[in-house]
């Protein structure tokens, strides 16, 4: 493994490591805010997913009552 | 900033692996940036004793082979890492660039599975142990996988039955 040891290091561009900072330094913000909201916790990781498939449902229902019509 | 210390130490490991593993910079770039912003999103999750190290890299993993499988034209598309390289290092002496050039251009040609155990392993010194946990496979099949990662290199580089040197 000698030779891929001494592979150089690689290193993002100056550009490249700013965004990612600032959209993880916000995202983190976000997250952090998240977690110490329980209630509001609760809705997004449960209510959310309920409605997406709820809206889901409807559609295939809608979707074979259209089949169903013609 | 615990996580400004966390990206310090693993910014270039993760770029450098990312950058190896796709071949491309741009993937690499976009890759590297959703690696950070998921681990920003699940830092709060985290229990204190999480290896840093095993969830960066699985998580940088697990995203280059989902763009895998979505992307059908990026396997189609040259490798430009070593053009990358190279011209981003000029003081190297030639001899070591020949060396290394070939070594880039053989752990390109390796299928994914032998390249990711052997950028993991071989660049990043990693624990084959370790390296399993970041492939989701048992310690065993890491290791039987890094033999013929290692032999399928030597062969890509001509090397084959010389002593190991990679």
């Amino acid at each position: 493994m000698e030779d891929l040891a001494k592979l150089p290091e690689l290193e993002p561009s100056d550009a490249l490591r700013r965004r990612t900072l600032a959209r993880s330094r916000h995202r983190l913000e976000a997250s952090l805010a998240l977690a110490h909201r329980p209630v509001r916790r609760f809705l997004v990781d449960l209510v959310t997913p309920a409605l997406v498939l709820g809206g889901a449902a409807s559609y295939l229902v809608w979707a074979v009552q259209c089949c169903n019509h013609g | 900033m615990q996580f400004d210390a966390i990206y310090t130490t693993y910014e270039k490991r993760i770029y450098g692996f990312l950058v190896r593993l796709s071949g491309r910079r741009d993937v690499a770039d976009d890759l590297f940036q959703e690696t950070w912003l998921r681990l920003a999103r699940h830092a709060p999750t985290l229990s204190e004793d999480t290896d840093i190290a095993a969830w960066l890299f699985t998580v940088a993993r697990n995203l280059y082979r989902s763009h895998v499988r979505w992307s059908i034209a990026d396997r189609l598309r040259r490798r430009d890492v070593v053009e990358a390289v190279t011209s981003t290092t000029p003081e190297i002496d030639h001899a070591w660039r020949e060396r290394w050039q070939k070594l880039e251009t053989a752990l390109g040609e390796l299928p994914v599975a032998h390249r990711e155990i052997l950028l993991l392993v071989g660049v990043e010194a990693m624990e084959p142990q370790l390296a399993a946990q970041v492939l989701g496979i048992s310690a065993a099949a890491a290791r039987q996988r890094l033999s013929r990662a290692r032999a399928a290199l030597a062969y890509a580089l001509g090397e084959e039955g010389t002593p190991w040197k990679i």
